[in-house]
């Protein structure tokens, strides 16, 4: 065991000298407390404080050292010692700096080749030590040691560091705490950077790009990563690498967008204390808010994109039903007509001709009128969305129950009305294999809204994001500021449900608006 | 009407998806006295017995099973390309340009292009048939009608009168000089001094196959693409 001698007892009374060490102690940590009190870098005042301490014990060597975990200690700054700032060492039971910390006691050590003490003893000859606590707020916050290579320090090395130590605690602390302020406002300037690239709306990579690197700068990490989890496999999105990653001490926090996890952002310390996760969460959130605002612009431009190609669709088919019916038709009428001229003009006998020219020109006729229907059917213009619905029906093979007690309501609302009926009766015809469809329509809260309820007895199982009829009904619903809603459990029929604004509530408002 | 076959041994082979204009098509074609060797309902039947029977003449459909796209003319292309004597009219009912030039491609020779109520037409139609399985070329009023509307005429065109572009028009629906002369009512005289300088306008040298006059219906139809 080594051999510690427990620090002398502070002043009882005071002598000539010891008074004017006091008043040395004094002039020290004024000029500590002015150097502190302009914005220097804290090392220059952390050296500046060692080299008051060294001024107390004449000019001994001085190392500021930090207990940074329970097993790791940092030299922080030092006045002539040997030990450099930076230099990290886990002590070891037994050392100097471990039964400093332990006990909270100042701790001597005549000759360290008496004791097995940490290799950085060696490494820097040092002869003997005398290491004392300093405390912040009760804690034990680290040490001063006085070292020397040649013999013993002096005895009372221990008392007057320790009241040097008592006095030291609150510059140490103000600097700590100036280093914490200044580390929250350069996360502060770095959150609003990121921020803003997010307000822009920057694509999603620069944004991740931005998080890392201002992460790392202003976390001290290590390394930052982003690594997106919702997908088959985890994807590494983004990283910033500053120091090698020792991998010890990680701080992970998830990236919630809409409820779920999207991913995680994962920061390594690059000193042996981990990162406080506090630090972390604001740029998990920022990453989050840019997903959401990337998702939604997307979704948006996805949903237009879907309705043009709807329209251009539904061209298409347009062209391909008259292209291949009834254009075809009146294509063989006059094919027949010629034949029936040219016939004629040699006298011959034209009644089958012109009998098939003309079953060729009515047949191109009721074609063009389903056509047509099929564009937008009469009676859904001309008399509203119940007559429309019931035209649309009539030739369904299902049994179909009506139940639809509106009024006339703008062309806009009754046309996707009509649609979505259609395309629910198309689902429940050809996909579901109902038997029986039940259509509501009603007003809701005064008529500001259209409720349509569409149920069959079919099989279920359809889905609205599967790029079927019913996603371009979304589409279209959605244009209207609508909303729509589709339970189709396997086995247990479908029930598609559908809410558009009637523009009722703003007629209402613009109405009363000037009462008020 | 005419009695006598005028177009005999031109073997045709017709290929439409629609039954009953199809029998209607091979109807005024046999009664015209052309030898209608084959018919096929969609492009791959049109390819594999084209490719069979050798007709001199594929008459077909742009749009056909299997997709019901352009599925006819694709075929059509391929015909050209595989049987390079072999004539292609396709009979539509589309009278976009674009299907014409894609049609005939860097080849005017052997290759029409007809609206479908032309087949009521029975003797041009047929006659458009008999030229085309000889080599020659038919593109319908319409089409050239819509082609000669450009919105900025080709600096090639540009240097010909309106007298000699109506003449080019005429020859791209693969008139000969008297029918050009038949159309425009001019003489026949006007009609070969009008190709002439077509020629000497349009740069094309005289060759032995004799093909200028498809050369200059190509160089007409290829400026409609820029």
């Amino acid at each position: 065991m080594p051999s510690a001698s427990e620090g002398t007892p502070v002043h009882s009374a005071l002598s000539v000298e010891e008074l004017n060490r006091l008043v040395q102690e004094e002039v020290a940590l004024r000029s500590v407390a002015a150097l502190i009190a302009t914005a220097g870098p804290s090392d220059d005042v952390l050296t500046a404080i060692c080299r008051a301490a060294s001024e107390q014990v004449e000019g001994q060597d001085i190392t500021l050292l930090r207990f940074e975990t329970r097993d790791t200690i940092v030299a922080v700054a030092t006045y002539g010692g040997p030990v450099p700032p930076g230099v990290r060492v886990v002590h070891k039971p037994g050392s100097l700096s471990e039964q400093v910390a332990r006990t909270g006691r100042p701790v001597r050590v005549d000759d360290f080749d008496r004791i097995s003490s940490a290799e950085i003893v060696r490494r820097y000859d040092i002869r003997a030590g005398v290491g004392v606590p300093i405390f912040i707020e009760g804690e034990v916050w680290g040490m001063f040691s006085a070292t020397s290579e040649s013999g013993p320090l002096p005895a009372d090395t221990e008392s007057r560091l320790e009241g040097f130590a008592q006095l030291t605690w609150a510059a140490i602390a103000n600097a700590d705490a100036r280093d914490t302020l200044r580390r929250i406002a350069d996360e502060q300037a770095g959150l609003r950077n990121v921020a803003e690239l997010v307000a822009r709306e920057v694509p999603i990579d620069e944004v991740l790009r931005a998080v890392v690197d201002q992460g790392a700068r202003v976390l001290g990490a290590a390394s930052v990563t982003v690594v997106q989890h919702d997908r088959d496999q985890p994807r590494l999105a983004a990283a910033e690498h500053i120091a090698p990653d020792t991998g010890a001490h990680r701080t992970d926090a998830s990236i919630v967008v809409h409820g779920r996890v999207w991913g995680t952002l994962a920061v390594t310390s690059s000193t042996a204390a981990p990162v406080a996760s506090s630090g972390i969460k604001p740029f998990a959130d920022l990453v989050a808010v840019a997903i959401a605002n990337e998702e939604s612009r997307e979704g948006l431009r996805q949903s237009r994109a879907r309705v043009i190609a709807a329209a251009d669709d539904a061209r298409r088919r347009l062209q391909r039903d008259v292209h291949d019916g009834a254009q075809q038709r009146l294509v063989h009428t006059v094919i027949l007509l010629k034949l029936a001229r040219d016939r004629a003009a040699a006298g011959g006998d034209i009644s089958d001709l012109v009998a098939e020219a003309l079953a060729n020109a009515e047949e191109a006729n009721r074609q063009l009128r389903d056509t047509v229907r099929g564009i937008l059917p009469a009676a859904l213009t001309r008399s509203g969305l119940a007559a429309g619905i019931e035209s649309l029906v009539a030739d369904a093979p299902v049994c179909v129950d009506l139940d639809i007690a509106v009024p006339r309501l703008p062309a806009a609302v009754e046309t996707t009305a009509y649609f979505a009926v259609a395309e629910a009766v198309t689902n429940a015809v050809k996909h579901a294999r109902a038997s029986r469809v039940t259509i509501t329509a009603t007003l809701l809260d005064e008529g500001a809204d259209l409720a349509l309820l569409i149920e069959d007895d079919g099989i279920g199982g359809a889905r609205p994001a599967g790029g079927s009829g019913l996603t371009g009904l979304a589409d279209r619903v959605e244009a209207m500021h609508g909303t729509m809603g589709v339970e189709s459990p396997l086995g247990d029929g479908t029930r598609v449900s559908v809410r558009l604004p009637t523009g009722a509530a703003q007629l209402r408002v613009t109405r009363e608006s000037p009462k008020q | 009407m005419t009695v006598s076959p005028p177009h005999p041994a031109v073997r045709v082979l017709v290929a439409d998806d629609d039954v009953l204009l199809r029998s209607g098509v091979v109807r005024v074609l046999r009664d015209a006295g052309l030898d209608v060797v084959a018919e096929a309902g969609d492009a791959p039947e049109l390819l594999a017995k084209t490719l069979a029977y050798r007709p001199d003449v594929a008459v077909c459909d742009i749009r056909m099973p299997p997709r019901h796209d352009d599925d006819g003319l694709r075929a059509a292309i391929e015909l050209r390309e595989r049987m390079p004597g072999l004539g292609v009219v396709v009979l539509t009912q589309f009278s976009d340009p674009e299907y014409a030039i894609e049609l005939i491609g860097g080849r005017a020779d052997g290759v029409g292009y007809l609206l479908k109520e032309r087949v009521g037409d029975v003797d041009e139609f047929c006659a458009a048939v008999a030229r085309v399985a000889q080599g020659g070329s038919a593109l319908d009023t319409s089409v050239v009608a819509r082609m000669m509307r450009p919105r900025v005429l080709p600096p090639e065109l540009a240097l010909l009168t309106p007298g000699e572009l109506a003449v080019l028009a005429a020859m791209a629906e693969g008139h000969s000089n008297a029918g050009v002369a038949q159309q425009l009512l001019m003489s026949v005289a006007a009609v070969e001094k009008h190709v002439t300088a077509i020629f000497r306008k349009l740069d094309i040298a005289f060759d032995s196959a004799g093909h200028r006059r498809v050369q200059a219906v190509l160089r007409y139809l290829t400026s409609q693409r820029r």
